[in-house]
């Protein structure tokens, strides 16, 4: 089963072979999970959202239809969770004008007096950066999170978000281009 | 100037230049510092989403998953009526057929009660039509006769 390719697994649950959609759950549920974190950032929440994806995976089985990857079909489905629950967020915050949902634990400033100064720099330019992707307009975050982040395919990233490839190409080199002046501006600050 | 090079620098940095586009763009950066600068900071960047550190699902997420699955397929199944249900639900209809087959048993009965009694008023009524017509002629007779 483990040789399978995703589009042999979800063929077979479609036929019945529950079997195929364990496997399935086994080889996706980890990267989605940081997919959709990278939305809400919120670990528990990101975790209710995944089970709701595999829970439409199951009753919608029969809606893949083999002209597209599967990985494509199911983080499109991640997506719109995601940001449906980032667009419901936005709606309950409205008293702020920050779009950073940041959790409790996000923002607790972590120690790092025992480790190296390399690590350090690393792991408060990873903070930054963090933060610059959360301000990011959703369009470009997306495609961030896909590209940088979920490591797909540009043609991959094309079918999810419904652009021509052109457009997703040159949406990334903007959205990079952003990230880079936000972390100049962190600097600078 | 700058803002083309800008435009390329994902271009660069996925390797998808041509071999002019690409020394074109590095002798730029050598002309370039702070372009230079940027470049690797994007480069750098991308480096570190890579390495970014990944999450993995709690131990009961499968589980808890399962659960889910199970509680949606009761669901799924809970517009068909239970045992309980099915038996109070034949009952309802067979009172329901027993009322109307009752209420169209009386009503025909009415209706032919009403029908004989009209036809009994109709039959009555043409017999005293007859005696009138039988008095007229005996009338109109004992008057010739006369």
């Amino acid at each position: 089963m483990t040789g399978k390719t995703d589009e042999e697994l979800i063929k077979e649950f479609q036929n019945g072979n529950v079997s195929a959609y364990n496997h399935l759950i086994y080889r996706y549920k980890d990267k989605l999970l940081n997919f959709i974190y990278q939305y809400v950032h919120d670990l528990d929440l990101a975790e209710d959202l995944l089970q709701d994806t595999f829970l439409k995976l199951y009753t919608h089985k029969n809606s893949y239809k083999n002209i597209a990857k599967f990985s494509t079909w199911i983080y499109t489905i991640a997506g719109n969770f995601a940001k449906t629950e980032l667009r419901k967020t936005k709606r309950r915050k409205t008293y702020s004008n920050s779009e950073l949902i940041y959790s409790e634990d996000e923002l607790v400033v972590p120690d790092y007096s025992n480790e190296p100064d390399k690590d350090i720099i690393d792991k408060s330019l990873k903070q930054d950066l963090q933060e610059c992707l959360s301000n990011l307009p959703l369009d470009f975050r997306t495609i961030i999170i896909l590209r940088d982040i979920q490591e797909l395919s540009y043609d991959e990233i094309s079918i999810i978000v419904e652009l021509p490839l052109g457009t997703v190409k040159s949406r990334i080199n903007r959205a990079r281009l952003k990230l880079y002046e936000c972390l100049n501006t962190k600097k600078v600050l | 100037m700058n803002k083309n090079y800008n435009q390329l620098i994902s271009k660069y940095i996925d390797n998808e230049l041509s071999s002019d586009e690409k020394k074109s763009f590095e002798d730029y950066m050598k002309s370039n510092d702070e372009f230079s600068n940027k470049v690797n900071i994007i480069k750098n960047n991308i480096l570190l989403f890579k390495n970014i550190s990944k999450f993995e699902t709690s131990k009961d997420f499968i589980d808890n998953l399962n659960h889910q699955i199970s509680k949606k397929e009761s669901n799924l199944f809970s517009f068909l009526p239970d045992f309980k249900t099915s038996l109070s639900f034949a009952f309802s209809l067979a009172l329901l057929f027993f009322i109307i087959i009752n209420y169209s048993e009386k009503d025909s009965n009415y209706i032919a009660k009403q029908t004989k009694s009209e036809q009994n008023l109709l039959e009555s009524k043409i017999d005293s039509l007859k005696i009138d017509d039988f008095q007229i002629k005996q009338v109109k007779g004992s008057k010739i006769n006369k």
